[in-house]
């Protein structure tokens, strides 16, 4: 049924902005990780958005979703001198940390929150939508 | 006066046979709209019973589904509503 697909759409994004959220929190809890599977400091992560096209129409929109989860190895490293700790570097003493900046990523948390929020107002609103269409017939 | 009454009963059968490919097209229609309604709402259990079990983590997804069932479900009820009303608008009819 055609109306779902607003229904589709939202889910999408819903689960999309999740994902976000799970990066987030990912790099709000590894803020202080030196240590990772890969080796060296952890970097902090990044979603890159990707909209979804309708199958059988090929140019109307049918939501979005993740299409990657990249690695920022841009930002600046933080520098924190602590020679006692194992990971520091034993010329200078210094130990790197994450670049991840907990005030940039409240500041996405806020806009993960705010852009979910909205639509789960997109939701109930074309679920509105649909009730009303049902009371057509009374 | 004889020609007339024999061509009527030609039409009469004509209409008939074409009411009755209409009704099974509607019945099969009514079918078909009330089997996706029943898929919704198994649909809607099945990922309902997947959250429970840990397999589904996206709780939206569940509560869409539920709300997609639901409606379908109002759906089917109000054009239900509607054919009871006409079914009971023809027999009310004065013979």
């Amino acid at each position: 049924m055609a109306f779902f697909s607003s229904f589709q759409i939202t889910a999408s994004a819903l689960t999309a902005h999740r994902l976000w959220l799970d990066t987030i929190v990912d790099n709000m809890a590894n803020v202080n990780t030196t240590r990772t599977p890969a080796g060296g400091t952890y970097n902090r992560r990044e979603v890159v958005f990707e909209e979804i096209l309708d199958a059988k129409t090929g140019f109307t929109g049918a939501g979005v979703r993740v299409s990657r989860i990249i690695e920022d190895t841009k930002t600046p490293y933080r520098y924190v001198f602590n020679p006692n700790h194992p990971d520091a570097d034993p010329n200078t003493g210094l130990v790197k940390y994450p670049n991840v900046n907990i005030n940039d990523e409240i500041v996405n948390l806020l806009a993960a929150q705010r852009a979910y929020e909205a639509n789960v107002t997109v939701f109930n609103t074309a679920k509105a939508m649909y009730a009303k269409a049902l009371e057509l017939s009374r | 006066m004889e020609i007339t009454g024999i061509s009527l009963p030609n039409t009469i059968l004509l209409n008939n046979s074409e009411q009755t490919a209409k009704t099974l097209d509607f019945e099969k229609k009514l079918a078909e709209a009330l089997d996706k309604v029943n898929e919704k709402q198994l649909n809607s259990e099945q990922v309902t019973q997947d959250f429970l079990a840990g397999k589904v983590d996206d709780i939206h997804q569940v509560l869409i589904l539920a709300q997609e069932a639901k409606l379908s479900l109002e759906l089917a009820v109000e054009v239900r509503n509607k054919i009871v009303e006409a079914y009971q608008e023809i027999s009310r009819m004065q013979i």
